[in-house]
């Protein structure tokens, strides 16, 4: 491809980054505005997505089933049932308010999109046997006979996380080819998909069917989505209005990204309106407003009658939501006033160290970035020119929204009213920002070591990918090193989980650990050992029973004191408000001596007793 | 025109590389600086080797004591991890899994009483023993009482009747009780679900023959509360125990699960 004398120096290759202005760049290797260079970057982004979900597939049946995942895995049986039932003739009137209901009651709180995903994707890929086991299954989804004809390569459990494991996949690669697109370096597009990755808890629940990493991807992309479709086209402004149907089909964290988009637009009307220039075109945001609620009905059935009622009631649900116990610094809150510092004590305290670093440093140097984004806007806009294409040539801020990226999904939590379960969950969006942050200080060190300039491409290319692997390393070793049990993962500033425990930070929540226990158990328990299961919840261990991981004949007690009192065996899934449970068993039992305990890099997840206290000692880890 | 690489590129690129190779080394040694099983089992071995009874064994730090009772369980009963304070015992084996803060490290040294007459590391467990002279116990208000949540800890207490907002005091009376030189008296708030359901404050007071000889309040933060030790007359004397609710400025309904337990000691 030629170039015309008035073009500043082209970009490089995909593994090296940009040459400054006045520098010659190597024409032979693959430009990131180019269409090669595009082809190479959907390539690395499918990469991504596969290896991602590979990878998922490999470690998460290690995971043990969380309480709530246990709940969206019967809501998307019931779902998915609904949708083959009304297909295939078994379901009078499917539209009718009864039939409705029958499916979509359950588990009302919260929207349908990826219980629905979680069930389809169970009901294409699950090994069946479910008539044999039809007692273990929601009564409307049972199976009385025969076998479901799915493709059967997965397991229950794998096939319910499926879709989650795909979009987090789906949010490195989008993270990439945002960064691609913004920035042209490929060495920080990569950096920042590797650290958008490689973050323990983002990967833990990334191994779960639960919403939260799904409502990090769908802020991630609505964003990008937004970002494009600022530069005009209708197609980009639909696009950003389907994806935020997606959201709020999704999770209640979709009600704050207008905060963030429209703040964004904003602050570019208002700087476009100083430079006496035209207003940006709210198009993707009319968009969000219009085809974003129409997505939202259209996926819930359960809001097809009594619309406003039940709509209402969503919405009340979580405005009055329960506050939880959570332990921050040696202290367990359960009701506000909470500390406003409780985020970033948890960011701080949990992500990658080298995320945290290479992040502010990327903040500092977000200027240096601007300018990175402007050759590249330069770049885009004599292809449009010789495309014959029309676009908007200004600045989109890109620099703020990231910075909205990173606060505006914490910004609930500096208030110290609003309920925290657990950790970082709720503002799992804020990290795909940060590993941007991240891969804008590598993109720039690269451009400093003037990779570009090597000789030959082989060596500029190799360095890029050490320089994305030198920054990817710690948080590749914590994420693996951390599984499957990333929520009482504490980083290196810390001293990992016996630094957590020592600062008396949350040691976990959502009673998944005890799968480290099952095969102790089952070698262990004596025959028809009621159980009683503490945190973990009769539905996570029902989807156990599902996948054969505890013995039939293990029965659950019960729950709180008269299920310790029936049972032979108690665990005590290890929170600092959940001390009474143990004390419980230590009255039930007459003796404090556990038969196991499980433990992460010496810090107790879960203990178990048994009421008859004869057996040898041994740690499981 | 080729570029000399710029030194501050190289800098960068050096702090890169060595953060990102320390970070990888301290997320390695957190798991490496845990002790073994075969740590925990020679300690076991030392300490059951010369364990006495009345021997109390700790854990430090406390986070790693379910981790230390699956090895030592057995030499440990319930009057022991739900005692009401450390004064009873005469030795004390303290068990210190290795740590890698140095501040805690510093906690460590000083953790108990008495002195240290015999000390071993043992991979990276540290055992040692202290001796302390001990008080002896010739009555206790809670013995056999169930163990309680206080202050998310484990201590036998004797419930009083729960307090509510304009409840009369609650009190516990033991005619006859056989004192010794001291008197100790623990208290607080049990049940952490009681405590967020309820945010109050208790009066507590202490009568020795009707005469009140010490007093505290209660709250939600309390925890485990030792009131002033109380020099006391040997022989036989009434003791009484009451609670009663510290009016509120919110007016708010209250109901406080008030836990104590006393010993009298020479």
């Amino acid at each position: 491809m030629s170039q015309t004398s008035d073009q500043t120096p082209d970009q490089t290759n995909g593994l090296s980054t940009l040459p400054s202005a006045g520098e010659e760049g190597d024409t032979r290797r693959p430009r990131a505005d180019s269409l090669p260079g595009r082809r190479l970057d959907l390539v690395v982004a499918g990469v991504l997505v596969a290896g991602t979900t590979a990878v998922l597939l490999a470690t998460a049946p290690a995971q043990g089933v969380h309480r709530d995942e246990a709940y969206y895995m019967k809501a998307g049986e019931q779902y998915a049932t609904y949708y083959e039932h009304a297909l295939t003739g078994k379901l009078d009137a499917p539209l009718a308010r009864e039939s409705i209901a029958r499916y979509w009651s359950y588990n009302s709180e919260h929207p349908p999109l990826m219980k629905l995903l979680y069930g389809l994707s169970w009901r294409l890929f699950h090994r069946c046997d479910c008539a044999e086991e039809r007692d273990l299954h929601p009564g409307v989804a049972r199976l009385e006979r025969g076998r479901h004809r799915t493709l059967a390569f997965l397991s229950e459990t794998s096939a319910f996380r499926l879709p989650t494991m795909v979009l987090f996949g789906l949010l490195g690669a989008l993270v990439y080819l945002f960064f691609v697109e913004a920035f042209g370096s490929r060495v920080g597009a990569a950096a920042a998909a590797l650290l958008t990755i490689a973050q323990p808890r983002a990967f833990f629940h990334a191994s779960t069917a639960s919403f939260d990493l799904p409502a990090a991807t769908w802020w991630f992309a609505t964003s990008y989505a937004y970002w494009r479709a600022l530069e005009g086209g209708k197609l980009r402004a639909l696009a950003t209005g389907l994806l935020y149907g997606l959201f709020l089909s999704t999770k209640l964290q979709s009600f704050f990204l207008p905060f963030a988009l429209g703040g964004h637009w904003l602050f570019l009307a208002m700087s476009r309106r100083r430079q006496k220039l035209g207003w940006p075109t709210p198009a993707p945001l009319i968009a969000m407003v219009v085809v974003g609620p129409l997505v939202f009905a259209a996926l819930w059935p359960h809001l097809w009658h009594d619309t406003v009622r039940r709509l209402g009631g969503y919405l009340a649900f979580h405005w009055k939501h329960v506050h939880y116990n959570f332990e921050y610094l040696g202290h367990n809150f359960n009701r506000p006033p909470y500390p406003w510092h409780e985020p970033l004590g948890m960011l701080v305290t949990t992500a990658p160290v080298i995320l945290l670093a290479l992040a502010l440093a990327g903040t500092a140097l977000l200027g240096a970035a601007s300018r990175l984004e402007q050759q590249q806007q330069q770049q885009r806009q004599r292809q449009r020119q010789r495309r014959r294409q029309t676009g908007d040539k200004l600045s989109r801020a890109t620099w703020l929204l990231i910075l909205l990226g990173v606060l505006v999904p914490m910004a609930p939590f500096f208030f110290g009213r609003t309920p925290i379960f657990g950790e970082t969950k709720h503002w799992l969006a804020t990290m795909p920002h940060l590993a941007i942050l991240a891969g804008i200080a590598v993109a720039l060190v690269g451009k400093r070591l003037a990779v570009e300039l090597s000789p030959r491409p082989v060596v500029g290319c190799l360095m890029g990918v050490a320089l994305a692997g030198v920054t990817a390393a710690p948080a590749v070793v914590e994420t693996m090193r951390s599984h499957p049990y990333a929520l009482s993962h504490y980083n290196a500033l810390v001293g990992g989980a016996p630094g957590g425990a020592e600062l008396g930070m949350n040691r976990q929540f959502w009673g998944y650990a005890i799968a480290g226990l099952l095969p102790w158990m089952n070698a262990n328990l004596p025959p028809n050992t009621k159980l009683y299961l503490h945190d973990c919840n009769h539905d996570a261990f029902e989807m156990y029973r599902r996948e054969h991981l505890i013995r039939p004949d293990i029965v659950d007690a019960g729950m709180e004191e008269p299920g310790v009192r029936a049972s032979q065996a108690a665990l005590v899934i290890h929170e600092k408000h959940f001390n009474k449970y143990e004390y419980m068993i230590w009255n039930a039992y007459g003796h404090v001596r556990p038969a196991a305990v499980l433990v992460l890099d010496g810090a107790p997840l879960v203990t178990l007793y048994l009421r008859d206290d004869t057996f040898g000692a041994g740690n499981l880890r | 025109m080729r570029r000399v690489l710029s030194w501050r590129g190289c800098l960068a690129a050096c702090l890169l590389v060595t953060l990102s190779a320390l970070e990888v080394y301290c997320t390695c040694r957190a798991r490496s600086s845990a002790p073994t099983d075969g740590d925990w089992r020679a300690a076991a071995a030392l300490i059951a080797q010369e364990f006495q009874p009345g021997d109390l064994i700790v854990f430090v730090p406390q986070w790693s004591d379910q981790v230390g009772r699956k090895w030592l369980g057995s030499l440990m009963s319930l009057d022991d991890v739900a005692r009401m304070d450390d004064a009873g015992y005469q030795r004390t084996w303290e068990v210190v899994a290795a740590v890698t803060d140095s501040s805690s490290a510093g906690r460590l040294r000083n953790r108990g009483q008495g002195r240290v007459v015999r000390e071993q590391q043992l991979g990276r467990i540290r055992v040692r023993l202290r001796e302390n002279p001990g008080r002896e116990v010739l009555w206790q208000l809670h013995a056999n009482a169930p163990v309680q949540e206080v202050g998310y800890e484990p201590h036998r207490c004797v419930r009083l009747p729960d307090l509510g907002a304009g409840s009369a005091p609650a009190r516990l009376g033991f005619p006859g009780v056989s004192f010794g030189t001291e008197l100790v008296v623990y208290a607080g708030l049990a049940d952490f679900r009681t405590r967020r359901e309820n945010y109050g404050r208790a009066a507590i007071r202490v009568l020795v023959d009707e005469t009140e000889v010490a007093r505290a309040t209660l709250d939600n933060e309390s925890g485990w509360l030792g009131l002033p030790p109380v020099p006391t007359t040997p022989g036989e004397h009434h003791l009484a125990i009451e609670a009663e609710p510290v009016p509120s400025s919110s007016g708010q309904p209250a109901r406080l699960a008030v836990c104590v337990a006393a010993e009298a000691r020479r």
